[in-house]
């Protein structure tokens, strides 16, 4: 026997699993996804004896069918990897549902124990499971546990070692029957599976033959690879699904469903379980949902939830926010003055410090954000959301569950883009959840809020809180449009069965919303950390290379020697004040004469014939370049640009007065660049986060078509306004 | 003997159904369960098998029939005298299932069209593929009894409770789910009774 056990966790959504999974192995675990696809893969350890057992969480899941991501991956994870042992995790308070998920495992035949979790809630209830006639029955150890407080994980863990033992790496693959019309073809099949030796090292060949029956997609095509055998099995399959349908009006597939359930029916009558009344929980939890899901009530509540949200992630994220911001700030301080000013010093300060500070700078937004989710999500809060909004959001080819990224990116002004789409992984429908990636970018961040202040303040006098609202507006309409018409083009395709469970209301575990959050948390600063610095340092050499040449730098000096010259020898304070101006108003020149002369500025007055249409010139140009980085970034490079300095985000009423003043600049162009801002592409931090969501390929798609859409937005608005209201 | 060998005209005593759930399900729904007398009215090969019991015709096709097991009792027509065949060639009523004008006080209905905290037995799940599979992955499947629990704001979702848990789907995905209901009517109150 191999010194290094492993043992899968699988079991039912919302059956207790992952607390489980964490009552078992505590904190010494690792997220990681599962090679290929989004799904997450936990993987955690504990010692028994001197011995390492390797635990690994699979993905909840209701079957085994080659349908969702999950259930494949779990069912690939089995067969590929063949653990010894599969714990199945069941919510004993739907004792026959969780069943289902136990009776697929044991056709495969993988040596399992059951644990019937949450016992707890079972006893109170009054209903009675005989677990010792449960095992006998099903010829499996069965052990009554309680995850949230660990009870019965000890006894869990020895049983689970004592069937390892007993069954020393082999399989018993359960045969039940499934009534007179498929078991003699299934017979037939498995006979042809053995002696073609079709895929019979890998998987029970009696369950090739079910899965074949059930039409799974994944078997049928490993047997179309195979030639001959797939074709003989394919036309069997034929004959009796023709055969069901004519004489039961039926599938075979629902056949073999109602015969699993027969079976599970056959042991859990035979005194397994005895219910005495309703459930209390089930009682208590519809009572709950008789306010939370009303008709009036109900929606209203809901908002009030996302938006209390909303503020909490934003105002206590905002706290260690800002302990981070001071520390990095004091960090470039300290740097800048113990460095001597130079290429290696701007280097560290505006490049690494600034980029690196940007990037952790989130992790309190997120930790806040994933703690809210994780409790929305973990007390059943979250499937009742859904359920409710699925309706609206249904018709542009969303689910019920897209609201909340939505919010959390900017629904209501001044969220984050970064965990909203990191929110979006709470979708379970693949396709719904691309489509919520790939739009909940364009709603009003907190970076861009900014730019909105400042040329609504600028431009739409008084009327900036309208300007921003409209904007908002604009940007849920935007979002939801453009979701419907991925949904009709790139990402089409039937949506996704809403088929979905309503938890009983829990009260989530602090140990639980803990490690939730921290691991996503971590898994964000460290993953997205590495692409972020590393672009970070790209943007700034791109702003910063080359210099000005010699000649030009000279100039500069010059002036500033000449003003220094002119200084009386004891200068009254009015006279320094108005030098030190004038010193300013040089090293602004010289800034925007650098930025100017850069790559970036270079681009940008390479790109101005173009932009022009849009009524954007370089200075804009390089702005909204910068605003890739970062969208904080428009502001402050639209200040330098302008030979303003250095222009915080919160004050901007200097550059706005000089961009009123500026011949270029009138409302058209303000709303031109608005727009734009509103709808181009997605910083790169969430650019990251959606690579790491979906893939790169959806994430530079996502960057592309927003930015071409913004672009031929602008133009439109600046051309066909420019035609009618000739500034 | 099975029902597919029996007669025209000739009285026959259920002994057993050879099948499924699903195949008990539905003929019990019928009203042909084992133990009672029925009469054929017509049997050709090729054609489905008309019966009468109780004044009520069914019509099986002949696999089904190859599957019930059946007993003659010989007194043909002692306490139901059968009609002549008002079908002659064996073509089965077009509703085939009851009589007109018979009422049937259980009732099938779409589970859209129930109202929230009727409670019914789902009498069959036409879905098939992936829906189909997440239907049945829940517990969803003949013979459960389940209540309607709420519905969304918008009228849709719907929440449903089966036994020990609660679940919503979408109504164009209820659409597939037939559910008998005792009592009450559905929302447009449905025509068809449960016999089928």
């Amino acid at each position: 026997m191999k010194t290094t056990l492993s043992i899968a966790l699988a079991g039912n959504p919302n059956a207790g699993k992952t607390t489980m999974f964490n009552a078992l192995t505590g904190a010494r675990q690792n997220v990681g996804n599962y090679p290929g696809v989004t799904v997450e893969k936990r993987e955690g350890y504990l010692h028994v004896d001197g011995r390492k057992i390797n635990i690994v969480d699979l993905p909840g899941t209701y079957s085994l069918t080659a349908y969702s991501q999950e259930e494949l991956v779990a069912r690939n994870y089995l067969i590929n990897e063949r653990p010894q042992l599969v714990i199945d995790i069941i919510d004993a308070n739907s004792l026959e549902r969780n069943l289902y998920l136990a009776v697929q495992f044991m056709e495969m035949g993988i040596p399992m124990v059951l644990a019937l979790n949450m016992m707890d809630e079972v006893r109170k209830s009054g209903k009675k499971i005989d677990t010792q006639k449960l095992s006998e029955l099903l010829g499996i150890p069965v052990v009554e546990t309680v995850a949230r407080s660990g009870q019965g994980k000890q006894a869990l863990i020895e049983t689970a070692l004592e069937e390892i033992r007993e069954k020393d790496g082999r399989w018993h693959p359960l045969e039940i029957s499934y009534g007179p019309d498929i078991d003699p073809v299934l017979q037939d099949m498995t006979v042809l599976i053995r002696e073609a030796e079709f895929l019979t090292d890998t998987y029970p060949s009696r369950w090739l033959a079910l899965k074949y029956l059930e039409g799974d997609v994944q078997i049928k095509s490993l047997g179309a690879s195979t030639g001959a055998i797939g074709e003989t099995l394919e036309q069997k399959v034929q004959r009796v699904t023709e055969h069901c349908r004519a004489t039961l009006d039926s599938t075979p597939e629902a056949i073999i469903a109602d015969y699993r359930y027969g079976y599970i029916a056959s042991v859990t009558k035979q005194g397994v379980f005895i219910q005495r009344g309703h459930q209390e929980r089930v009682i208590l939890s519809d009572q709950i949902d008789r306010v939370l899901t009303h008709r009036f009530i109900g929606p209203l509540l809901m908002i009030g939830v996302l938006y209390g949200m909303f503020v909490v992630t934003f105002t206590v994220g905002e706290i260690p926010m800002g302990w981070l911001e001071s520390f990095f700030a004091g960090l470039s301080e300290g740097a800048t003055e113990m460095l001597p000013p130079g290429r290696f010093r701007s280097l560290l300060v505006d490049g690494v410090i600034a980029g690196v500070g940007g990037v952790l700078g989130f992790v309190p937004l997120i930790m806040v954000m994933f703690l809210g989710i994780a409790f929305l999500e973990d007390s059943g809060y979250m499937a009742r959301m859904a359920y409710m909004m699925d309706r609206v959001l249904r018709i542009f080819g969303l689910h019920g569950c897209s609201v909340m990224p939505f919010i959390v990116a900017g629904g209501i002004p001044g969220g984050c883009a970064v965990p909203g789409v990191m929110g979006a992984r709470t979708l379970r429908s693949p396709k719904e959840k691309l489509a919520t990636l790939l739009t909940a970018p364009f709603m009003p961040c907190g970076a861009k809020v900014p730019v909105f202040l400042l040329l609504g303040a600028a431009f739409f006098e008084g009327s900036a809180a309208t300007v921003l609202f409209w904007i908002t507006i604009g940007s849920w309409v935007t979002a939801l449009v453009v979701a419907w018409v991925l949904r009709n083009t790139v990402i089409r395709g039937e949506a996704t069965p809403f088929v979905m469970e309503l938890p009983p209301y829990r009260m989530p575990t602090f140990k639980g919303l803990c490690i939730h959050t921290w691991e996503r948390a971590w898994q964000y600063a460290k993953k997205a950390g590495t692409v972020i610095l590393a672009i970070s340092i790209l943007i700034w050499a791109c702003m910063t290379f080359p210099a000005l040449p010699r000649e030009r730098s000279q100039t500069f000096e010059m002036q500033r020697a000449a003003i220094l010259s002119r200084t009386p020898e004891k200068p009254d304070t009015e006279t320094v004040r108005r030098i030190d101006e004038e010193i300013l108003a040089i090293d602004n020149r010289e800034a925007e004469a650098a930025l100017r002369h850069s790559y970036a500025g270079r681009l940008g007055t390479a790109l101005e014939s173009f932009t022009q249409m849009a009524g954007f010139d370089w200075r804009t140009n390089i702005a909204l370049l910068g605003g890739f980085a970062a969208k904080e970034v428009i502001v402050s490079t639209l200040g330098t640009a302008y030979a303003m300095g250095d222009v915080a985000p919160e004050s901007s009423e200097s550059l706005g007065n000089r961009l009123r003043r500026d011949p270029h600049w009138n409302r058209l162009t303000a709303l031109s660049m608005i727009i734009f801002v509103m709808l181009y592409a997605p910083c790169f931090v969430t650019v990251v986060a959606m690579a790491r969501e979906s893939s790169w390929g959806w994430a530079l798609f996502s960057v592309t078509y927003t930015t071409l859409m913004a672009f031929a937005a602008s133009t439109a608005v600046y051309q066909i306004g420019g035609h009618f209201f000739s500034p | 003997m099975v029902l597919k060998d029996v007669s025209n005209g000739e009285r026959i005593k259920l002994l057993a159904v050879d099948g499924g759930c699903n195949l008990q399900c539905r003929l019990a729904g019928m009203g042909l369960v084992p133990g009672m007398e029925v009469t054929v009215i017509s049997n050709i090969p090729g054609r489905p098998i008309i019966l009468e019991t109780y004044g009520i015709r069914l019509s099986l096709c002949q696999k089904m029939a190859s599957r019930i097991r059946v007993l003659k009792t010989n007194n043909a027509a002692a306490t139901h005298p059968s009609p002549p065949s008002i079908y002659p060639g064996g073509v089965p009523p077009k509703a085939s299932i009851c009589e007109p004008g018979v009422r049937c006080r259980r009732r099938l209905c779409r589970l859209r069209q129930m109202q929230v905290n009727q409670t019914g037995t789902i009498h069959s799940v036409k879905a098939q593929g992936e829906l189909g599979r997440r239907i049945r992955d829940m517990g969803l499947i003949p013979n459960t009894e389940i209540t309607v629990v709420g519905r969304a704001p918008l009228k849709d979702p719907v929440a449903l409770r089966l036994r020990d848990f609660t679940l919503s789907l979408r109504n164009n995905e209820a659409d597939f789910i037939t559910v008998e209901v005792s009592g009450g009517g559905c929302e447009d109150d449905a025509e068809h009774c449960a016999c089928g």
